[in-house]
């Protein structure tokens, strides 16, 4: 015999207890929720990080001494970081053995709320077109000739398109092209070539209201590319080692490195995440658990009742393991659903907010994340409904009437 | 049909018990229509729920159909309650969560044999056509006590138990339940009835006599 279908009977009990349902269904739901849009976000922020390093280009970035952290913050978040190094350490570099090219760049200025961009924060940097092998391999259409020293390239994340114009301290640029998105701070980038960007702090004392003073000596980043090691090339650690220790003035960035601490440091907001999530899974089993068990407690009359008309063991035991798995199923999805419209409305302004790069990640990763999250409500339901399901399941029919007239 | 023998409940502790019902035998036989009466707390409830197979006795057998209910497992016995016994309850046993006409089609879950268009009709035979889409909590007892008899008979059972069908209801409810019941019976179940009503009673072919679990002669 077919085994007696129960879900009609789910339905209708959860539909008599709306208010119970309601909280249970949330329960799940927060657990769901945080532990999916936890993973959403770490793994938005690490695809990020990594495609910024990538697109950075280079196997180490020297900056002046004590200042990586800096550089770091203002090479994923756009923060204001604006120092130099004397122009000439970039032979200094080039003679250490190993090194294949350098290219430098000169952090330039943050502006807030510039007039051009609708971007609250965006950062100038100068470039030396001829060296540069870290910005215009990134440029979504490549232009075929070099950069005029008016023409700029600019971040994913800028307004403007290709052929407007821009004005930055009274000089007039071009737009010649934009980069491709990376989450971090080099979407908000705007890439100045060094001889327009000397050109146009020689100007601004006339036309601009601060006047921006630069060195054409000075550098604030030496961008180095290695020989590969396949080819007799340094590994990255050595490389940095024996620069620090024959130029003392200055700190060298090895980008994995950067990948493999910023994995460690958790923001407050994923540390946060995480805890929910990690903690209410345990909650969501034990709410399950104990309201299911008074449940049970309380339907000793009916669950008799299905017994004395037929109802076998399994039958009684699907009921209510089928109700709690039910339950954790749907808290699942809503969660998943809450998370996924949150994060698809709000990902960008959490991501600029918490100060750390973000995109979303590929379709495979997001699904692998959706999966835990109903994992997780799944489990806990089956983990929440076996004793009670159980419990209910082993009632002697008439003991069970009994114990429900009390 | 029955056979009852030696058959004794304890409740309790095995230091303190308490028998609800002291070696009881006794026979009914295919259709027959038998009543137990005595007074409450005589342990006619018990005997009906050990017939059923709803719990097991202390002492003493059980046989339903030729079968030795001791010797049925726990799924036997669920498939043999589900197709061949109907079991009117003392007290209010409608799921309150289900509409009267899902109650009463409760047992064809759990039936070999389901016909769906019974539910339908038996309500309709006891006066409640109208309202099988009405929960138990709009119900008046008489009117949920009738959708429990009509659950009881949707499976065309060999036996019907009934515990105290009629207790506490007006005259006229209480004939239409005799009616329907003695309807089944006519048409070849056997029946056996808990009641302290001696109307009721009266109307049985015999009666078994129970007072403080004994059987009285």
């Amino acid at each position: 015999m077919a085994a007696p279908p129960v879900f009609d009977l789910i339905a209708a009990h959860l539909r008599h207890r709306p208010v119970q349902s309601v909280i249970l269904l949330l329960a799940v739901a927060i657990a769901a929720a945080a532990v999916f849009a936890g993973r959403v976000l770490e793994q938005g922020r690490l695809k990020a990080l990594e495609q910024s390093l990538a697109r950075l280009g280079a196997d180490l970035v020297v900056v002046p001494r004590g200042l990586s952290q800096a550089t770091e913050q203002a090479i994923l978040t756009g923060q204001p970081a604006t120092f130099t190094l004397p122009r000439s350490v970039e032979a200094k570099v080039q003679s250490i053995p190993g090194i294949e090219r350098t290219a430098t760049q000169l952090f330039l200025k943050s502006l807030t709320n510039a007039a051009c961009c609708s971007a609250s924060n965006l950062f100038l940097v100068a470039f030396d077109p001829e060296s540069d092998f870290t910005v215009r391999p990134w440029l979504l259409d490549h232009p075929d000739r070099p950069l005029g020293p008016d023409e700029i390239l600019a971040g994913a994340a800028m307004i403007p398109e290709p052929g407007d114009t821009l004005r930055f301290y009274g000089h007039t640029f071009t737009l010649a092209g934009k980069l491709a998105a990376t989450g971090s701070g080099l979407d908000l980038t705007i890439f100045i070539p060094r001889e327009g960007a000397l050109r146009m702090a020689r100007e601004s004392a006339q036309k601009a209201e601060a006047e921006l003073k630069i060195s054409p000596e000075e550098v604030s980043a030496i961008l180095v590319r290695l020989q590969p090691e396949a080819e007799g090339g340094p590994p990255a650690w050595k490389a940095a080692y024996e620069i620090e220790s024959r130029i003392p003035e200055v700190s060298v960035i090895q980008p994995d490195d950067l990948i493999a601490r910023t994995r460690q440091n958790l923001s407050g907001l994923l540390t946060l995440l995480r805890g929910v999530g990690g903690s209410a899974w345990p909650a969501a089993v034990l709410l399950l658990g104990l309201t299911f068990a008074l449940a049970v407690n309380e339907q000793k009359r009916e669950i008799g009742i299905l017994r004395a008309l037929g109802g076998r063991r399994e039958f009684i035991f699907r009921l209510v393991f089928c109700e709690v798995l039910a339950l954790a199923i749907a808290g699942g999805i809503l969660g998943l659903s809450l998370a996924g419209g949150i994060l698809l409305g709000f990902s960008r302004l959490i991501a600029v907010r918490l100060q750390f790069p973000w995109l979303w990640p590929d379709l495979p990763a997001l699904g692998l994340s959706a999966g835990l999250g109903l994992a997780l409500a799944v489990s806990a339901g089956g983990l929440a409904g076996l004793l009670p399901a159980l419990s209910a399941s082993r009632l002697e029919p008439a003991e069970a009437m009994r114990r429900g007239e009390l | 049909m029955i056979q009852a023998t030696d058959l004794s409940k304890r409740y309790g502790t095995a230091a303190r018990p308490i028998a609800a019902l002291d070696r009881v035998s006794f026979r009914v036989a295919p259709g027959e229509f038998a009543a137990v009466v005595g007074r409450s707390g005589s342990g006619k409830t018990t005997l009906l729920s050990l017939l059923a197979g709803l719990t097991r006795p202390s002492q003493g057998a059980v046989q339903l159909f030729g079968q030795d209910l001791a010797t049925l497992n726990e799924t036997a016995l669920a498939k043999l309650r589900g197709n061949t016994i109907g079991f009117i309850f003392q007290f209010p046993s409608l799921l309150p969560t289900l509409t009267v006409l899902a109650n009463a089609s409760l047992p064809l879950r759990f039936a070999e044999r389901p016909e769906p268009e019974r539910p339908g009709a038996l309500l309709e035979q006891v006066g409640l056509g109208e309202r099988i889409h009405f929960f138990p909590h709009q119900l008046s007892a008489g009117e949920s006590r009738r959708v429990a008899v009509a659950r009881a008979l949707v499976n065309r059972p060999g036996l019907i138990l009934a515990d105290e069908p009629t207790g506490d209801l007006d005259p006229e409810t209480e004939l239409t339940i005799l009616n329907v019941l003695l309807e089944a019976h006519q048409q070849g179940a056997t029946l056996l009835l808990a009641t302290h009503n001696p109307a009721l009673a009266g109307r049985a072919d015999r009666l078994i006599r129970l007072e403080s679990g004994r059987l009285k002669l």
